[in-house]
């Protein structure tokens, strides 16, 4: 192998290693902040379908795009995770419950 | 991988802060409101992905695959550093389920399959993945130790920790109705299809049988694999039959 060859070969590895490193940082930094990114919308996501969702009645199909599977606790509110996602927090004020326990979005 | 873990509702939902004005009057049910959740489900996503590009850029390695521009050993290399990535964000993804403490999932129940009490199939899948992911990944550190026949066997496991991994995603069912996830999911399912269609048409030209075989095989597994998104966890309901968390049962018990 004539030495110009062992050059452009070796120059070729170190280009490709280059490419490798690269490429690597990027779809790194792409995964982390789609991370962060996806984190931020399934958050937003919960708010518009607290937002558009039932504040009471978690038995009711919940209206989001989550469809209240973001809960995956949802089973606490009447044994249903397709129902209005996470309790809720009232529009009105909420009126103290007299008796034993109970689930503010009245589930239980 | 998305899935499994605690709940977090989103903002306007009732948190820790809400509780003084309540307590006393009535035994009130709070999720946790950690942004722990989201991350996640997050996580959880883009480690699938990372783990579809490496397990692309794996079978664009088994069916040799070069160009002038792109030779073997950039595809090998950066089968190897997506892999490491997708270890990566699992590890975070597991982490944030163990911390965020709403649902009792145990570091033991990450790793060790159906014990957790919360959805145990689903999440035993995903433990599985997360178990397969880490012994190809050591296997392949250990490489030139164990020798090429070993390392071979286990590296074989990837095509049973991919599926098994988007398997967790779909059945836990905490995104899996959400449009746009459902979409990367089925573009992951869809370029690994592609490509182990073409790893089978390449591969074993001496072996016509395996070929014939494993495209009857790859075909029976996608249209069983949509039969069960449609009839399953796309529909309402499915996250009941998931499993329910014990908290849930405690809860019930008490009201």
């Amino acid at each position: 192998m004539r030495r110009d060859e062992v050059r452009f070969a070796v120059a070729a590895r170190d280009d490709g290693l280059r490419r490798v490193r690269r490429l690597t940082l990027r779809i790194g930094a792409v995964g982390v902040a789609g991370s962060a990114a996806i984190a931020v919308a399934f958050s937003h996501l919960s708010g518009s379908a607290a937002a558009s969702g039932p504040v009471h009645g978690a038995n009711q199909a919940g209206s989001g795009t989550q469809q209240g599977s973001t809960q995956p606790g949802g089973t606490q509110q009447g044994g249903t995770q397709q129902g209005g996602g996470s309790l809720q927090a009232p529009a009105q004020n909420v009126v103290p419950a007299q008796g034993p326990a109970q689930g503010v979005s009245g589930g239980s | 991988m998305s899935g499994a873990g605690a709940a977090g509702p989103g903002p306007g939902s009732l948190g820790a802060a809400a509780l003084p004005q309540l307590s006393g009057h009535a035994a009130i049910v709070v999720t946790s409101s950690t942004p722990l959740w989201y991350i996640t489900r997050a996580t959880g996503l883009v480690a699938l992905v990372l783990l579809t590009i490496g397990m692309a850029l794996g079978l664009l390695t088994a069916v040799r695959f070069e160009d002038r521009r792109w030779p073997r050993f950039i595809t090998i290399g950066l089968h190897r550093n997506m892999s490491l990535l997708a270890l990566a964000f699992t590890a975070v993804h597991v982490l944030t389920t163990i911390t965020d403490s709403f649902v009792p999932i145990d570091l033991q129940d990450a790793f060790i399959p159906f014990i957790s009490p919360y959805r145990p199939f689903w999440l035993g899948l995903g433990a599985i993945a997360s178990d397969l992911l880490i012994a190809l990944t050591v296997t392949s550190l250990l490489r030139a130790r164990l020798g090429h026949r070993s390392w071979r066997l286990v590296h074989w496991t990837a095509y049973l920790c991919w599926p098994v991994a988007v398997l967790h995603g779909l059945g836990t069912g905490t995104d899996t109705r959400t449009g746009w996830v459902l979409l990367v999911t089925l573009l992951c399912v869809a370029a690994i299809a592609c490509l182990t269609g073409w790893r089978l048409a390449d591969g074993w030209p001496a072996h016509p049988r395996v070929r014939l075989a494993g495209a009857i095989a790859l075909v029976a597994v996608l249209v069983a694999g949509g039969a069960w998104l449609v009839s399953g966890p796309l529909q309402p309901g499915w996250s009941q039959h998931s499993g329910l968390p014990a908290l849930t049962r405690v809860t019930r018990a008490a009201s």
